[in-house]
């Protein structure tokens, strides 16, 4: 996809070039594709206002012809009034007011009819049928013309007998001989007249028809033109209309089709951060957000990386609006680049991915439009990348473990697993209980520390190191915890936190010694004759023997010298967690010989004993149901001196009170909480707590703790325990 | 995980209560609890947690402690819809706090409210939560932790 965006940034470049040369000629191509249709349309309407100038025109003409046509035909009527009137006058010579009014019309009459055909003849005005003067043209047809001829000719004579009738009539002559004249005249000539004048009606007729027909032929024309071009307009462009959306169509469909497909999630920004209305499908897969259209980029980054790389994107988003900065300086300062995203769920939860974003300029007439911007989910790639990171540091620090391991038997190492979440589902049982008063919460203490020393104690007597510094550390804890006067539940924070480190160590132990023991498994079940087995694995590895090394790793670490002396401890057997509780007490006595009985070898030099000093562990059988665990050191003996000393210091008891305190009763001080004689706490001692331990699991069992000792020769003591064998312990 | 970030989470629910009437909580000793069995009572609020440290932080509380909460802060109304809805100030004023502690490099969820524990969505199998018990009157609480580095 990088690949493909960035071809279409060349090719947005290489446009932009060509665009800047051809700048002038695009714009005036701007229309090119619709120059036809703008040609067209215009000539339609020229053509509909030729049409409409043309009617104007001749409409104009036809409406004067009728004025011609209505002054012909009342020519015809003068012609006739003409003749009437002379005839009025030659019958009313008694009546001297009719007499009058006949004078009066023939005057007009005749003069009406003289003027209107004058104006016929050369065009001129004339009086129009409301009294209104009107112009006429000159009739224009050669036919018209020769009529008005005709006529003029005629009333040439017969206007004369007239003229001379009224002058006789208005110089009160004898008038009765020039109205005989006159109506011969008439008589002769106004059938003729009339005749001339009904034809000069019907040739105007005539002329206005055949300019109403042409009127006619011109529009059926214009609009038969108009018509056709309007077709054309129709055909022609609806094809390349329905040609072009045809393109667009497929472009259209082509880009969703693109965008539907695409596996990355692809859309513009503009220079608001807004995003564009088309993107990708599987946009909405990647960013897990449904109406990105439109949306704000920075506001969609905002819910889901923090609002400082969002506004950093914002940032570098700006900077590639600005035309100035080169795109591929600044290609490096992506910050998106691989992001990790956490996308907020509906149940209150986020789903995490890590997603690349790669943005590139989208140019537009030289200039940057928009951003493209992709988005690719690389969630797997990067998870997969973290995994063999993981577990290369894992295969490492499993190296590391198995080198702290090895020198364990895996069988050992199996059962001390196992005791160890015994022990941490106790401690954690313990933080469980709910205590809201002081003492009760500081009682928590106190029994974690006894947890944890016993389980500091068997992973001591296992040489594991780890296990035994994080069980230190944890008794640090508890010890400033029980230092604390106000205590409260908080303050066990530390405790807990180291309580799941170390659970999650022991998890990673787990592992390995259970691909350790599969391994154990093959290599057995090749090698070791299956009676064997047996043995093997219950009898010659079942914790003893490793007493031994814990007693000469804790003499190593305190500098002393040791030869441990062991015996009866696999001639009963018990039952797998009774004897895990026997095993803690021995090696709490253990602990305690080496560290407070044997003497260093300088001491023991000076006391002439010998350099080496021996303690004996004895496990022996009284009966079917006690048997009598003894731990004897040849070493110092109980110091009682400094117990009492101590207990003094412990200021828990009076000076007097002390004094009075007989080696017995000094003897029991040993096994109180928090009292040890070690002058300093060590991995090995001056917790306090050791004995303690012992006591509880004695007085747990009903048992019972004999201590006889001897100044600078002997410690020893002899602990008597019920039996508890495997069908018991299931039965209780 | 360290305790101080731990801590950020507890004052988060102390500092609640610390404004209702009654001051006297009390935090109890932290236990941890494996994620296939996960702690909860009666109706919780959960906000996810995303940066250099990732996963949930819930607040469960039982009805009876929520209404009397409730009624101490001056609601009378005490129908489920406000027990979701003070859950999840509950649950909003663990996020504040969180967000003032963390600054930006976090991102906290708006509180989502369920009733019991959360599923696996939230809590994965293989790994333990830290459990603050929350004392208040007579009822006991919890804040529930599970963050992943």
């Amino acid at each position: 996809m990088a690949k493909l965006s960035s071809t279409k940034l060349e090719t947005s470049e290489r446009s932009s070039k060509d665009g800047a040369k051809d700048g002038q000629k695009k714009v005036g191509s701007k229309y090119g594709k619709y120059s036809g249709i703008l040609i067209s349309v215009a000539l339609f309407i020229l053509l509909d206002a030729s049409v409409m100038i043309l009617n104007f025109y001749v409409s104009f003409e036809i409406s004067a012809d009728a004025i011609g046509i209505n002054l012909a035909g009342r020519q015809r009527m003068l012609s006739q009034r003409t003749a009437k009137t002379l005839y009025t006058l030659h019958s009313e010579t008694s009546d001297s007011k009719a007499f009058q009014d006949a004078v009066t019309e023939l005057t007009n009459t005749k003069n009406l009819f003289d003027s209107t055909l004058t104006a016929f003849t050369r065009g001129g005005e004339a009086q129009g049928a409301n009294k209104e003067p009107v112009v006429l043209p000159k009739v224009s047809s050669d036919e018209g013309q020769n009529t008005l001829r005709s006529a003029a000719e005629i009333w040439f004579d017969y206007k004369l007998s007239v003229d001379a009738l009224l002058a006789d009539i208005k110089e009160g002559r004898d008038f009765n001989k020039s109205l005989d004249k006159a109506l011969v005249q008439a008589k002769s000539k106004n059938l003729l007249l009339l005749g001339h004048m009904n034809d000069l009606t019907i040739n105007l007729e005539n002329v206005a028809s055949s300019k109403a027909s042409r009127l006619r032929i011109i529009q059926t024309v214009g609009i038969s033109l108009a018509i056709i071009n309007f077709l054309f307009i129709m055909l022609h462009f609806l094809r390349q209309l329905r040609d072009s959306d045809l393109v667009l169509e497929q472009a259209r469909k082509e880009t969703t089709e693109i965008l539907q497909t695409v596996n990355e999630g692809l859309f513009l920004v503009d220079e608001n951060m807004l995003i564009g209305n088309q993107h990708s499908t599987h946009l909405i897969d990647i960013l897990g957000v449904a109406d990105i259209a439109g949306q704000n980029f920075q506001h969609l980054l905002e819910n889901m990386i923090s609002e400082k790389d969002a506004e950093t994107a914002r940032g570098f988003i700006e900077l590639l609006f600005d035309k100035k900065i080169k795109e591929k300086l600044i290609g490096d300062l992506n910050p998106l680049n691989l992001i990790e995203v956490n996308i907020a769920q509906a149940s209150g939860g986020f789903l995490n991915k890590y997603l690349q974003f790669s943005f590139a300029r989208a140019l537009q007439d030289g200039d940057i439009s928009h951003v493209l911007v992709t988005v690719q989910d690389v969630t797997e790639k990067v998870r997969l990348e973290k995994a063999l990171v993981e577990s290369r540091k894992n295969s490492e620090s499993q190296i590391e473990l198995l080198t702290s391991l090895l020198h364990t038997h895996p069988s050992l190492l199996q059962e001390f697993i196992t005791n160890s979440y015994n022990c941490y589902n106790r401690i954690n049982n313990i933080l469980r209980q709910p205590a809201k008063t002081t003492p009760l919460v500081k009682e928590k203490a106190v029994s974690i520390f006894r947890e944890i020393h016993n389980f500091k104690g068997e992973a001591a007597s296992l040489k594991l190191e780890y296990f035994e510094n994080q069980a230190h550390a944890i008794e640090d804890t508890l010890a400033d915890l029980r230092s604390k006067a106000d205590i409260t539940g908080n303050d066990y924070l530390p405790l807990t936190v180291q309580l799941e480190n170390l659970i999650s160590y022991t998890q990673q132990v787990q592992q390995l010694t259970e691909k350790l023991a599969l391994f154990g498994h093959y290599t057995n079940k090749a090698l070791v004759p299956a009676s064997e087995k047996k043995i093997l694995g219950n009898r010659q590895q079942d914790g003893w023997n490793h007493l031994g090394d814990f007693v000469q790793n804790i003499a190593q670490r305190n500098g002393k010298l040791i030869k441990f002396v062991a015996s009866g401890l696999r001639d009963i057997e018990l039952d797998p967690d009774y004897a895990q509780q026997v095993k803690e007490i021995c090696v709490q006595l253990l602990r305690n010989a080496v560290t407070h009985g044997i003497e260093s070898p300088e001491d023991r030099e000076l006391t002439e004993k010998p350099i080496e000093g021996r303690i004996d562990l004895r496990l022996a059988k009284l009966s079917d149901e006690e048997m009598e665990i003894t731990v004897m050191d040849d070493g110092n003996g109980l110091d009682y001196s400094a117990i009492r000393e101590k207990a003094i210091e412990s200021g828990r008891w009076s000076e007097e009170e002390i004094d009075s305190w007989g080696n017995k009763h000094l003897l029991a001080l040993i096994f109180h909480e928090g009292f040890s004689t070690a002058k300093e706490v060590s991995k090995d001692a001056g917790r306090g707590v050791g004995m303690e331990a012992v006591m509880n699991h004695v007085l747990e069992h009903r048992g019972k703790i004999t201590v006889s000792s001897r100044r600078g020769r002997h410690c020893r003591f002899v602990i008597t325990l019920p039996i508890i064998t495997a069908r018991e312990g299931i039965a209780a | 995980m360290s305790e101080q970030t731990l801590q950020v989470f507890i004052d988060g629910v102390v500092r609640f209560f610390e404004h209702t009437n009654d001051k006297n909580v009390k935090v109890g000793t932290p236990y941890l609890v494996e994620n296939e069995t996960p702690a909860a009572y009666d109706v919780t609020g959960i906000i996810g947690i995303s940066g250099p440290y990732r996963g949930c932080v819930y607040f469960t509380a039982p009805r009876i402690l929520l209404k009397h909460l409730l009624l101490s802060i001056g609601e009378t109304e005490t129908t489920n819809e406000y027990l979701f809805d003070l859950v999840g100030e509950v649950a909003n004023t663990i996020s504040g706090n969180a967000r003032s502690a963390f600054g930006h490099e976090f991102m906290i969820s708006v509180p989502a409210m369920i009733e019991g524990a959360p599923d696996h969505i939230h809590l994965p199998k293989n790994m333990r939560s830290y459990v603050i018990p929350i004392y208040w009157k007579a009822y006991h609480a919890a804040v529930v932790i599970c963050l992943e580095c």
